[in-house]
């Protein structure tokens, strides 16, 4: 897929960090790096990438759209194109299957997410096992990490996140 | 006992009176004496032994006469033995007044006083003698009816010793544990600081007593003991659950298990920044739980009054971070929670609300990265006698959370419970053996260990387990080969290719207090 444009959406999202100190509200667009994300994968995919607080635009024609299992929801529901769509922070144990059932682009779980928000790793995706990657790749055939036609897929010699997404969607 | 008489001979010693601590020589004829001041004759010298060995010194040195046994202060020991030996020295020099000399201090009672023995041997005479009396004690001496009256006589050790402390603790410990893992009639019982009952002049703090009950439980026959007393040698000494061999339960760290029911219940407004801690207490003694096979005790059966009520989703805890991130959609609402220990290391759960049906989800939860010792949290009240479960006190929080925010309502009613996407190893094995000798798969599922570990949030938030419901759904039955501990399938007699569960559900109806 040739995507020109990466739009990753937070839908407005908060998230509540509690320590000893108390509690506080971070937008989950700062704790996710959601916009170090976007120009990552605009800069890795040759395309623009940037984040949006609103309703997310029409995916397809170029157009990929990254946002939470919310706004996979909402896409869904309006009919759009779920194969311009990448889903991001899935749970872990139905990752491969919320994948598979929208028949997103790419899926991203939310344990590889938070790798690479805190450790810059996280490099794995959920895609269709079917892609033919220009490097090498891990397709696992764990039970928990395989539905239908989509698979966990890990390349050796990728250790983050965006790079990972980056090479599947070039290839898919 | 070794006595610390001289056997030296010689004519000075014989003249003068032996200084003999501990067991004196009991003296029928002895009679209230005014030991204070400097010894003026024989009697008062007597008494001072006495004194000694009777651990009266606390009567002496405050000007009382001596009557009888109390307890003794080392360095009242030393001063009393102190005025002895001059004592014993001005009467050797032929002082009538036994007034102490000036210069130098004479010898100590039972060391290097006597003439005719090498200091160095009498020195090694004298550390093992303390030594000796360290380890087995001194007998004090009490007051006991005599032929002609009240005398003093040997009497029970008032010292015991380390070697008869330990025994002390061991058994005041385990009488701890086993008065407290007795059921509660109606209520549960309240927490309790540990409260280990000091000896007498024992330095040893409760976490001593701890360190010598955990030391203990490591000899077979000690941990036999207990166990025949019927405590989980863990749950006596929590410190040692390490060394303690596998049991047949825990969960597998590999894997996730989704589970625990949540309740709804009054929201409690705790305190403001800081969940309440406190010392972990010596509590119920319950089963083994998330502190990996043969670890801690983690679950117990009895509600803890207040420990729903004292978790506060906003109240962090020293050195801990907890991220909660809501993920509202049309029909569920679930509740991540990225959690930092502080080691740093970090931990995930996922539980989820299904708004129509009321049914609390146990997603999933990751938690295998944070050592198990910090896997347990000194909140106030606690779970258990070594804390409340990571686990446990993170489902709370989401369940506290989905209460204020989304309109739910767990604690002490009638709800179910869901257990998704099931692929704890452990379970697995133990559902596919109990398949293979025909036990019903909803009584399996009872007593696996996902629901076992689901047990602790269902019994804090006010219920109990009246049903459970085993069910593939878009799971599949796969051979056990597939399972990765392969020890799982000796502990549980299967085959590879015998048949296990993955990706299973189950549902559990908890019944609660109220119903709705």
């Amino acid at each position: 897929m040739k995507v020109q444009r990466v739009v990753v959406v937070t839908g407005g999202a908060h998230a509540t960090s509690v320590t000893d100190e108390g509690a506080h509200d971070v937008p989950l667009r700062e704790l996710l790096r959601l916009d170090d994300l976007a120009a990552d994968l605009g800069r890795l995919l040759d395309a623009t990438g940037s984040v949006t607080d609103e309703e997310p635009p029409p995916p397809g024609a170029g157009t990929l759209v990254v946002g939470a299992i919310g706004v996979l929801d909402g896409l869904a529901a309006s009919g759009a194109d779920m194969r311009w769509v990448v889903g991001l922070r899935l749970q872990r144990l139905r990752a491969v299957r919320d994948a598979a059932t929208f028949g997103l682009a790419a899926g991203v779980a939310a344990d590889d997410l938070w790798d690479w928000v805190q450790d810059g790793r996280g490099a794995a995706v959920y895609g269709r096992a079917d892609v033919a990657l220009a490097r090498p790749a891990v397709v696992a055939t764990d039970l928990a990490d395989t539905f239908g036609e989509y698979a966990r897929i890990t390349m050796p010699g990728v250790t983050d996140l965006p790079t990972a997404l980056a090479e599947y969607l070039r290839a898919a | 006992m070794p006595s610390h008489e001289e056997r030296d001979s010689s004519p000075a010693r014989r003249a003068a009176p032996r200084p003999t601590p501990a067991r004196a020589h009991p003296d029928p004829q002895a009679t209230a004496v005014d030991v204070t001041g400097p010894p003026t004759s024989r009697a008062h010298v007597l008494a001072l032994q006495r004194a000694v060995g009777n651990r009266h010194v606390a009567d002496l040195m405050s000007g009382r006469t001596v009557q009888r046994a109390g307890t003794l202060d080392e360095p009242v020991v030393d001063a009393v033995e102190q005025r002895l030996a001059e004592a014993v020295s001005a009467q050797r020099s032929g002082d009538s007044t036994g007034a102490p000399r000036s210069g130098p201090p004479a010898p100590r009672a039972g060391t290097s006083a006597g003439a005719g023995r090498p200091p160095v041997v009498q020195r090694m005479r004298t550390l093992l003698g303390a030594l000796h009396t360290a380890l087995f004690g001194r007998a004090g001496n009490v007051v006991r009816p005599g032929l002609f009256g009240r005398a003093r006589g040997p009497g029970p050790a008032v010292n015991p010793g380390l070697v008869g402390r330990f025994l002390q603790l061991l058994v005041r410990r385990v009488r701890q544990v086993h008065q407290q893992a007795r059921p509660a009639p109606a209520q549960a019982p309240a927490a309790l600081a540990v409260p280990v009952a000091p000896v007498p002049g024992a330095f040893a703090a409760p976490m001593v007593s701890a360190a010598i009950v955990a030391a203990a439980m490591r000899w077979p026959t000690l941990r036999r003991i207990a166990t025949s007393l019927g405590l989980d040698p863990a749950a006596v000494a929590p410190t040692v659950a390490s060394a303690l061999p596998p049991g047949p339960t825990g969960p597998s760290a590999t894997v996730p298990s989704a589970t625990g029911p949540g309740t709804t219940g009054p929201s409690t407004t705790g305190p403001v920044g800081t969940q309440a801690t406190g010392p972990a207490p010596v509590g119920p003694v319950g089963q083994p739980g998330p502190g990996g096979p043969g670890g801690p005790p983690a679950r117990t059966d009895t509600l803890v009054p207040g420990l729903y009520q004292s978790i506060d989703p906003k109240a962090g805890l020293p050195g801990w971070t907890f991220t909660d991130i809501p993920d509202d959609r049309p029909d569920e609402v679930s509740i991540e929670t990225l959690v930092r220990a502080p080691g740093g290391q970090a931990g995930r759960m996922v539980r989820t609300y299904q708004k129509g049906t009321r049914t609390l989800v146990l997603a999933e939860a990751f938690l295998h990265r944070i050592p198990k010792q910090d896997r347990w949290l000194p909140i106030s009240p606690p779970m258990t006698a070594r804390g409340t479960p990571l686990e446990t006190y993170l489902t709370i929080r989401a369940m506290k959370i989905l209460e204020a925010t989304y309109g739910a309502s767990f604690y002490g009613r009638s709800r179910p419970v869901h257990i998704s996407t099931i692929i704890n190893e452990r379970s697995m094995a133990h559902i596919g053996a109990a398949a293979k000798k025909g036990v019903p798969l909803d009584e399996a599922a009872r007593t696996c260990h996902s629901v076992q570990y689901a047990t602790n949030a269902i019994v804090q938030s006010g219920g109990t387990i009246e049903s459970v419901t085993f069910s593939i759904g878009t799971g599949r039955w796969v051979e056990a080969r597939h399972i990765k501990d392969q020890q799982l399938l000796a502990d549980y007699q299967l085959a590879p290719g015998d048949k296990v569960p993955y990706w299973f559900d189950i549902d559990i109806e908890v019944k609660g207090a109220t119903t709705t």
